[in-house]
């Protein structure tokens, strides 16, 4: 790369010596690197040398340490031009003491004879059988600074023989040594009529001046002189054999080489003197080549001093040649006002004025500015001596003045303005700079130079046809200039020129000329085309931004060419991966083919390859081959009831859905077997253009405790180019699993790659979310081989039995543990009726809650008390049978019954702590047939008419007859039994103590039975029926409401209870009178209806809002004898009358006899009244004539409370 | 023959056209090199938008990149803005920060034609922008919108 201060740097070549490994070479000559600057004053001094370090004790020679010999012969013709682009130096780095130091030498000597000085440094030396020369350094003698000092001190001897042998010889200009093969500077758009000085180059020079003049502000260069000289040119040019004129030249062009080499051995003032004075005279001859070089070189040393910080003068040739006399204010005021410092533009030293402008002292005058314009002013030469067939400027120097202008001022810009840390960096462009923070932030207004003003300059370069130079000239031009941008912080422009020096490189064959570092190049590349850390297949943000892939995928392109061409296959993997992972959509088919085929595959043994999508697996799934029942697992929960149960305090009317989804859950997870074997179903996805070969498919070490594939050989499947598909897979399990194991990917062998794990990808995400994909585990369960157990046989035929309703029976059924590896130790018998089955999930939706209770308390009956097995075992042992008692009780249910099934779920529990085991069921259906017996076709109440004076046989009146107060207390329950049974049935009541006689039927036989039965009585209770709320058997039923008001509520809660009591009491037992086995019971429930009020109030008298109670002074008395009857009304009512009515009726017509003429009845003429109560209240009545009178009593609007008394009238 | 994009703040095309005719029409290579002048030239553009007035007054003149910033009736465009061998490019700039960016394959730039385009499209990439369905920075997808803006080319750029 081009530095700004190029002329002054001594090329020296480094080359190893012995065996040397990469890193410790470069270690090696980054070492030497740090002692690129020698300083003069630490040199032996050589008293008779040209070059003698003590002329000039400030100066430095500054080396440019290269690794590579880029142009030292393709440059030669620039060798007397600018004799700074040679070789000067060779030092040999030697590892190995054992080589011989003279050897090296001559080596060295024989493969760059080009040099001229040489030295080999050894990191140590072994024996010292050599003779030490000054050639040879040995860094363990002494340290590399002494040893870089010798070596300037050997430098600077070879330097003063070499510089004699110039001395009588007549320099040329590049294009007089090169001839033709020298590119002479091509602009674009613009004729260049080479030889001629028409007025074409003038007007050239006139835009280009304008142009110039655009980008710096307000430094004119003058065209008059330039015309001036043009015609004085052309006379002159028919005088070039002047001897005169040539003598001039060659003085001039031989102190200009004498300023050159003193810029090397770094005498700057007398370098900057032979510069001044090589231009004035070259100015003078109008050598223009010449004379822009000489400017240049004053450019560098003026660069050289302002580092020293030696005050210098400005030659008076640069005052004459860029005006700075008459605009000197103009040109430096902005910098002068700016600088206190600055007293007056006057130089102090009046005196050293020669010629005829006042000589500027370097402190009263802005330097970046003035080097600017002296740049300028020799491009301005280079430019103008296009004109000329031989002296003409070549391309590669005029095209490395412009950098070197360019890469000084984007220094300035860099740095803030021409201070230290911009002239370190440019005497040190590899340097490691302490810059601070406050340097770094760059403003505009305090540049030297602000960035459009550079990047025009930069512009003039692609005027050049730079594709012509040759390649290392472009390289380093392009190298240049991406740097410079980089000053800038123009880095998409960076890149963009990196990019053509990539083009540049692949357009040449040669395969040399690497730059050491190309890999930053691409890694800068891949920065600002933003393709470093854009992932999208991990990072949902980018998988959702939008880039400038056209621009990503030329440049991975162009990346991978140029990877190739260098042979570093280790990128042209890693970038076609890159490619074909991120791009793959802007890839055509056969560029896609071709990424694979030839950048990926054949190199996958030696560099990390994987294959490119990372959702290559959707999804997997397994699928049985044979249907066999799989085992459940059951949690052996003890409160079972209350973890089922729904925990929460308010009603949720979808607690059965929930639970049911649960249970379904658990019916899609994946439970296998130990040994069985089953279907993987794995999808894959091929995003790409070219099939997917996939090698193998296999489990990861994880899940390979678990299971296995059956046969890796089978694993071998294609996938068609862009498409989804899915393949099968034999897989076998190996070991139970503790608990749910989860099945995350599966290690997959893609193109003939080393398998590699791949998540299962269910959904792959767009917006929105954090992860990229959703990835899917797919639970897997497996368990050891379970028991089974098989149905043999039962005792009865063909799993059928006929009952007879109310009776039980026994039967037997005979089961086998067929399994020959496992016992059965966990065994659950349930069953099923169709009474259950039959019913709605919702049944108990629209019921009465006492309707509620009948039907819930048959299931409930059915389920705990229908069937009961005794001799379940405890354990089944392997291949052994047993058998199950069952006794069939059907006293309770109900006739729909048709038939049941005896559902076994058995396990095998490890032991007896396990909380879950895995169980499967036998079913065992039997079919049932209820034949009905004793029926109860009708159900009635009645109150005791009689008082049962006489004595009788009948057993429920002796009954009663034991009894007190049998009419208020007793009432008759009248029941009509029928046989349906073929046989003749006897059978007894019984209802509390009250025992009937043995009674019977026959067949078909209908019969009115009365049965006794007590009249509830209130203070048996400890609250009232209708505070007693009808129970819930099944408590996970919640009512919200049951739609009743509360006296309804409270009539049904009376009703419920009444029959309740009645069913509880009455029992009626039975056999068949042929046969004393066959018996059985009658289950009421199922018969009695609901009780209406007037039963009720006949069986349950608290039940009565009023009570009225009547009693007569005499019962039988003769006409015309009063009768007084007391009344007594008790009510639960806060109330202070009561109305009576009442009605004396003819008993035996029902007729009223109180509108009878002539009357039968005196009474005292109202038919009601009001009564206080629990007050007696006195009625009186006359009966008239003989008769039977019925009188009633009852509350208005209560008909209920009636009450009624006879009187016999003889 | 013409290649105009639209650059979103990210640095991403969200409209590329290119506007050519049978007989002028851009060389492969430069074809291929069209988005990669644009994408360098964002530099420019980016160190424009933030320069003040005064001091492009300074640096205001015919010729440069910053030829169009003397105008201080408007600012979005740009004018010439950079240019690579014998191809020229313009920009405009919007108040969303979207660059309008313009190769020049014939070199010259017509301020007054290719000023009066830019301000068309911009017209157009409002209306675009005001469809509750689009959102900044995406590529615009509309055909009738690249209708739009062809016709106009076809117009302004015969």
């Amino acid at each position: 790369m081009e530095s700004t201060i190029e002329p002054c740097k001594v090329r020296t070549l480094v080359v190893p010596i012995g065996t040397w490994k990469k890193d410790a070479y470069l270690a090696a000559v980054e070492e030497l690197d740090n002692h690129c600057e020698i300083r003069l004053v630490d040199v032996t001094p050589l008293p008779n040398c040209t070059f003698n370090p003590q002329v000039f004790p400030h100066g430095r020679v500054l080396y440019s340490f290269q690794s590579r010999e880029y142009d030292s012969n393709s440059m030669m013709f620039l060798h007397d031009f600018e004799p700074y682009r040679k070789l000067f130096v060779v030092i040999g780095l030697c590892n190995d003491g054992a080589l011989s130091a003279d050897m090296c030498i001559k080596e060295l000597q024989e493969r760059y004879g080009s040099a001229i000085s040489y030295a080999v440094i050894y990191n140590e030396r072994s024996g010292g059988t050599e003779e030490p020369t000054k050639h040879i350094f040995s860094k363990s003698d002494e340290p590399l600074e002494t040893i870089m000092c010798d070596i300037t001190r050997n430098f600077l001897e070879s330097l003063d023989v070499y510089y004699s042998s110039y001395k009588h010889v007549t320099l040329r200009s590049p294009g007089a040594i090169g001839g033709p093969s020298v590119l002479k500077t091509t602009l674009t758009g613009k004729q260049i009529q080479t030889g001629s000085l028409s007025s074409a180059p003038s007007k050239r020079i006139n835009t280009q001046s304008t142009r110039i003049d655009s980008s710096s502000s307000s430094l004119s260069l003058s065209d008059e002189p330039v015309k001036e000289k043009s015609k004085r040119y052309s006379s002159l040019n028919a005088l070039s054999g002047s001897s005169d004129k040539s003598m001039q030249r060659s003085k001039a062009r031989q102190l200009k080489l004498l300023a050159n080499l003193q810029l090397l051995t770094g005498q700057y003032t007398t370098s900057m003197a032979n510069f001044a004075e090589a231009a004035r005279i070259l100015y003078k001859i109008h050598d223009y080549i010449w004379l822009a070089s000489s400017l240049e070189g004053i450019v560098t040393t003026m660069i050289l001093l302002s580092y020293l910080q030696i005050p210098f003068q400005v030659p008076p040739i640069i005052h004459s040649l860029c005006s700075l006399s008459q605009n000197a204010t103009s040109v430096l005021s902005p910098s002068a006002s700016r600088r206190n410092s600055m007293q007056s533009l006057a130089s102090p030293r009046n005196s050293v004025s020669t010629i005829t402008a006042a000589t500027l002292d370097v402190a009263n005058i802005d330097v970046p500015k003035l080097i600017k314009t002296v740049a300028d002013k020799a491009l301005y030469y280079y430019d103008y001596s296009l004109s000329y067939s031989v002296e003409f400027t070549p391309q590669v120097v005029y095209c490395k003045s412009i950098l070197r202008t360019l890469t000084f001022m984007s220094l300035c810009y860099k740095s803030n303005g021409f201070n230290r840390q911009a002239l370190r960096r440019m005497i040190f462009p590899n340097g490691l700079l302490r810059i601070s923070p406050e340097a770094e932030r760059i403003s505009e207004d305090e540049n030297t130079f602000s960035k459009s003003e550079i990047y025009q300059y930069s512009m003039k370069l692609f005027e050049l046809q730079l594709k012509l130079m040759d390649l290392p000239s472009q390289i380093q031009t392009y190298l240049s200039l991406s740097l410079i941008y980089d000053n800038l912080n123009m880095l998409r422009k960076k890149a963009f020129v990196q990019r053509i020096l990539f083009i540049s490189i692949l357009s040449h064959l040669s395969k040399d000329y690497i730059s050491e570092n190309y890999q930053d190049l691409i890694n800068d590349l891949l920065k600002t085309y933003r393709i470093t850390g854009w992932e999208p297949e991990h990072k949902i943000q980018d998988a959702s931004s939008y880039n400038w892939v056209t621009l990503q995928k030329n440049v991975l392109m162009l990346i991978i060419k140029v990877s190739t061409h260098f042979k570093n296959y280790k990128n042209v993997v890693e970038y076609s991966q890159i490619l074909l992972k991120r791009f793959s959509h802007t890839l055509t088919e056969l560029e896609q083919r071709d990424l694979l085929n030839q950048n990926i595959l054949p190199y996958q043994n030696g560099y990390s390859v994987e294959y490119m999508d990372p959702f290559l697996v959707r999804d997997v799934s397994f699928s049985r081959t044979r249907l066999e029942e799989m085992p459940m697992l059951k949690v052996l929960d003890k409160d079972e009831s209350t973890s089922v149960n729904d925990t929460h305090q308010i009603f949720n009317p979808f607690a059965t859905v929930h639970h049911k989804t649960k249970e379904n859950e658990t019916e899609e997870a994946n439970y296998f077997l130990v040994a069985e074997n089953v279907q993987m179903i794995i999808t894959f996805q091929n995003p790409f253009k070219f099939d997917v070969k996939i090698n193998s498919v296999n489990f990861t070490k994880q899940d390979s405790r678990f299971m296995k594939v059956l046969d890796p050989e089978l694993t071998s499947f294609t996938i068609p180019a862009s498409s989804r598909r899915q393949f099968c897979v034999g897989v076998t399990f190996i070991e139970p699993t503790p608990s749910i194991h989860q099945l995350d990917g599966l290690m997959i062998s893609v193109f003939g790659l080393s398998p590699k794990f791949w998540s299962i990808c269910k959904k792959l995400e767009k917006f929105d979310v954090v992860q990229r994909c959703s990835r899917r585990l797919v639970p897997i369960t497996i368990i050891d081989q379970q028991p089974t157990l098989s149905f043999l046989s039962t005792t009865l035929v063909d799993n059928r039995v006929m009952l007879l309703d109310g009776t039980q029976t026994d039967f037997k059924i005979f089961l086998r543990n067929s399994s020959l590896s496992s016992p059965i130790n966990y065994c659950n018998i349930s069953w099923t009726t169709n009474i259950e089955v039959e019913l709605k999930e919702n049944y108990w939706v629209n019921l009465s809650p006492d309707d509620l209770y009948d039907i819930d308390s048959q299931l409930q009956w059915l389920n705990e008390k229908f069937i009961s097995i005794s001799s379940i075992p405890d354990e089944i042992g392997i291949n052994e049978s047993v058998q199950l008692d069952v006794k069939l009780d059907v006293t309770r249910a109900p006739f729909s019954l048709e038939w049941v099934k005896i559902t076994i779920q058995y396990g095998f529990k490890k032991s007896d702590d396990d909380e879950a085991v895995y169980v499967k069921s036998l079913t065992i259906p039997l079919n049932i047939t209820l034949q009905r017996t004793l029926e109860v076709s009708n159900v009635n109440f009645v109150p005791i008419p009689d008082n049962f004076e006489e004595i009788s046989e009948i057993p429920w009146i002796s009954h009663l007859q034991k009894q007190k107060d049998i009419q208020t207390k007793y009432i008759l329950m009248l029941i009509d039994m029928r046989n349906s049974w073929l046989l003749p049935v006897s059978f007894v009541f019984n209802y509390e103590d009250y025992s009937s006689e043995k009674e019977r039927l026959d067949s078909n036989e209908t019969r009115r039975f009365v049965v006794p039965i007590r009249r509830i009585e209130t203070s048996s209770e400890t609250s009232h029926y209708s505070n007693k709320p009808i129970p819930r058997i099944d408590k996970t039923k919640q009512y919200i409401t049951s739609g009743l008001t509360l006296s309804q509520e409270n009539d049904m809660r009376e009703a419920f209870w009444c029959r309740e009591h009645i069913l509880d009491c009455l029992k009626c037992t039975w056999n068949v009178s042929s046969n004393l086995d066959a018996k059985g019971s009658v289950e009421f429930r199922q018969f009695m209806e609901k009780f209406d009020k007037q039963v009720i109030r006949l069986v349950y008298p608290a039940s009565n809002t009023y009570d009225i109670k009547v009693t007569a002074s005499e019962t039988t008395v003769k006409v015309g004898t009063p009768v007084r009857l007391n009344i007594i009304v008790n009510t639960r009512l806060k109330t202070d009358l009561v109305p009576i009515r009442y009605s004396i009726l003819d008993y035996f017509t029902g007729k009223s006899v109180l509108n009878d003429h002539p009357k039968s009845v005196v009474f005292q003429g109202q038919t009601s009244t009001m009564v206080k109560p629990r007050t007696p209240v006195d009625f009186n009545i006359l009966p008239l004539k003989r008769a039977k009178f019925q009188i009633d009593f009852e509350v208005p609007g209560n008909i209920l409370t009636r009450e009624l008394i006879t009187i016999t009238v003889e | 023959m013409f290649y105009f994009t639209i650059i979103g703040t990210d640095d991403n095309p969200i409209y590329e056209a290119e506007f050519s005719t049978p007989k002028h029409t851009f060389q492969p290579e430069i074809k291929e090199l069209n988005p990669y002048i644009v994408h360098s030239t964002l530099d420019i553009m980016e160190y424009l938008q933030w320069q003040r007035q005064p001091h492009l007054e300074l640096n205001a003149n015919s010729g440069g990149f910053l030829r169009s910033r003397h105008n201080s009736q408007e600012n979005s465009y740009l004018g010439k803005v950079d240019s690579f061998y014998g191809l020229a490019v313009s920009g405009f700039l919007t108040y969303g920060n979207m660059k309008f960016i313009m190769v020049h394959g014939n070199g010259i730039v017509d301020d007054t034609i290719t000023r009066s385009f830019f301000y068309e499209v911009y017209e157009l990439y409002l209306k675009t922008l005001m469809n509750p369905f689009y959102k900044v920075n995406d590529p615009i997808s509309s055909p009738a919108f690249d209708s739009k803006v062809r016709v106009l080319s076809k117009r302004l750029f015969p």
